[in-house]
């Protein structure tokens, strides 16, 4: 009796782990504004992964100096990816 | 289990849950649909991450037994923030940091696989001196290659208003008054002078943005033409949160900014006053928990109150005064003061559906004392009110009134009156105990020394 009721718990768990309940955003993201920022978000994404490559690409270039003069190189700085 | 009355006026466009009141306490139901979002929010760490960090309000998890309606998977209780204010309170800088706020927390989301399903304004607050996010269901699972879903709210509740304050009129936040979901981005763009359409993002978040809105105003064909990866997505809130630094604002050179300066207090004078005040306010027994500073400036005596840990809301017209006493809050980092921008003879309206959605001023009233320094003359004589009216809208609004009568021969009067007809016959010293003590008891009144005013103390009369 008790392995038929686990089962039927595990069997309900299981069908509910498969169809998550799903929250819809209520918000109206506006068609325009839907398609006006994947065109945007291309754009300055790229400048983004550029800005941020930058401060690696200038803290290596950093670390790499002061290993030349003999001074304690200090760490890649803190970069917000 | 309450009825669906107990639910808070503004909650209700969320079908992940909703705000009720129960017992003079504050819950908020989560229903079943949001189950999941809700516990990756607690598990995956970014609850304890926002908590943290003071971006987002904490709330304990209460039994279900208190849900208002059947389809409840459970009810917590956030933190109660002491005095709800909203965004055409706030000063520039108060919007400024609650933008601010809104995208660090999308930020940060995204680390923890979430992203905000909306970005209103609204759902900011002010607690213990700083903007905390206030609705724990506004995250939901990332789904990468979506796009922002609150990218237009975000821009309409923040970017617009911000920027038309900064670069247009700082007095532009009123609009935000008629318009609840945030300013049009058309209009916004019509209102913003010519030269933002040379600095990026006002060009892309506002001018290009408003007529994509319009382009594709009917867009229902090609729902599913290109995605937004989480690189483009964190370029996206990054130019944001860069457009947002870089607009700035100036207060000073208005009528009321530099008004200690002018306004002719000798030092002797000004400390009298604030020995007087700091005095009545001790006095009053039982000790009061809140206080409302009407025509606060840039809120001298409002921190009489909020030093000795009255929650103080700093209430003044003029932006520029309200921007400083915000700012000098945060360098002080300053937990019981609230400053905001309201003009007391048009003060925030009830709005919204019903006029319920937002209350108005005097209904989140009322405070247990009141200051009305250096006022009385600004509503009766620059807005015509009779002592009597001016009375009656004070005794709704507090417990105690600590009020400074200033007479007729006062500079400051006389400059009111420079350039127009004295109407004002009864304007006097009896009239206006006598007006006054229709609605309060006078319990107390000074002589403020080295001016010609009186400081009076006075309780309402009657519930």
């Amino acid at each position: 009796m008790t392995v038929v009721r686990m089962l039927v718990i595990c069997y309900a768990l299981l069908i509910l782990g498969l169809f998550p309940s799903r929250a819809y955003a209520y918000l109206d993201p506006g068609a325009g504004s839907y398609f006006f920022q994947i065109l945007l978000a291309a754009l300055v994404g790229l400048g983004f992964v550029l800005r941020v490559y930058w401060k690696k690409v200038k803290a290596f270039a950093a670390s790499l100096f002061s290993k030349e003069v003999g001074t304690p190189s200090h760490g890649q700085e803190d970069v917000d990816a | 289990m309450p009825d669906m009355g107990a639910r808070v006026a503004g909650s209700f466009r969320d079908p992940s849950g909703f705000v009720f009141t129960d017992g003079g306490r504050i819950y908020r139901q989560i229903n079943r649909a949001y189950q999941d979002h809700y516990l990756q929010l607690m598990s995956s760490g970014l609850y304890d991450k926002l908590v943290g960090d003071g971006l987002l309000i904490p709330h304990t998890e209460v039994g279900t037994q208190l849900a208002a309606t059947a389809d409840a998977y459970k009810v917590i209780e956030p933190v109660r923030i002491p005095f709800v204010s909203y965004p055409y309170e706030w000063c520039f800088s108060q919007l400024k940091q609650a933008a601010l706020l809104t995208l660090r927390l999308q930020r940060t989301a995204l680390d923890f696989g979430m992203s905000l399903k909306d970005a209103s304004a609204y759902n900011v607050q002010f607690h213990e001196g700083r903007p905390v996010l206030i609705d724990s269901l506004s995250f939901e699972a990332y789904e990468e290659g979506k796009p922002w879903v609150a990218y237009r709210q975000f821009c309409q509740h923040f970017y617009a208003p911000l920027a038309l304050m900064a670069q247009a009129d700082v007095r532009l936040h009123q609009l935000l008054r008629a318009n609840l979901d945030g300013i049009p981005l058309d209009m916004a763009s019509r209102l913003l002078p010519a030269r933002t359409w040379f600095s990026f993002p006002s060009l892309s978040h506002i001018h290009l943005h408003a007529r994509a809105q319009k382009h594709w105003a009917d867009g229902t064909s090609r729902s599913d033409r290109g995605g937004m990866g989480r690189t483009s997505f964190l370029g996206l809130v990054d130019s944001l949160r860069s457009g947002i630094e870089k607009l700035r604002w100036q207060p000073g050179g208005t009528e009321w900014h530099d008004y200690y300066a002018i306004q002719g207090y000798t030092s002797e004078a000004m400390e009298h006053k604030q020995g007087l005040v700091a005095d009545m306010l001790n006095r009053i027994v039982p000790r009061p928990k809140t206080a409302w500073d009407l025509g606060a400036n840039t809120g001298r005596f409002s921190r009489i109150a909020s030093d000795i840990g009255v929650f103080t809301v700093s209430v003044d017209s003029d932006p520029s005064a309200v921007e400083s006493s915000y700012l000098e809050s945060l360098e002080k980092r300053e937990a019981n003061i609230l400053p905001l921008v309201v003009d007391l003879a048009n003060p925030s309206p009830g709005l919204g559906w019903e006029n319920r959605e937002r209350s108005s001023l005097l209904a989140r009233g009322p405070a247990d004392v009141v200051f009305a320094l250096a006022l009385l003359h600004h509503l009766a004589i620059s807005e015509n009110l009779p002592f009597r009216d001016i009375a009656s809208f004070l005794h709704q609004a507090c417990s105690v009134l600590i009020i400074e009568y200033v007479p007729k021969e006062d500079a400051q009067v006389q400059r009111l009156l420079a350039h127009r007809k004295d109407i004002f016959t009864e304007y006097t010293q009896e009239s206006f105990e006598e007006q006054f003590g229709e609605f309060f008891t006078i319990q107390d009144s000074v002589a403020i020394v080295g001016t010609n005013r009186t400081l009076y103390q006075m309780a309402r009369r009657g519930t």
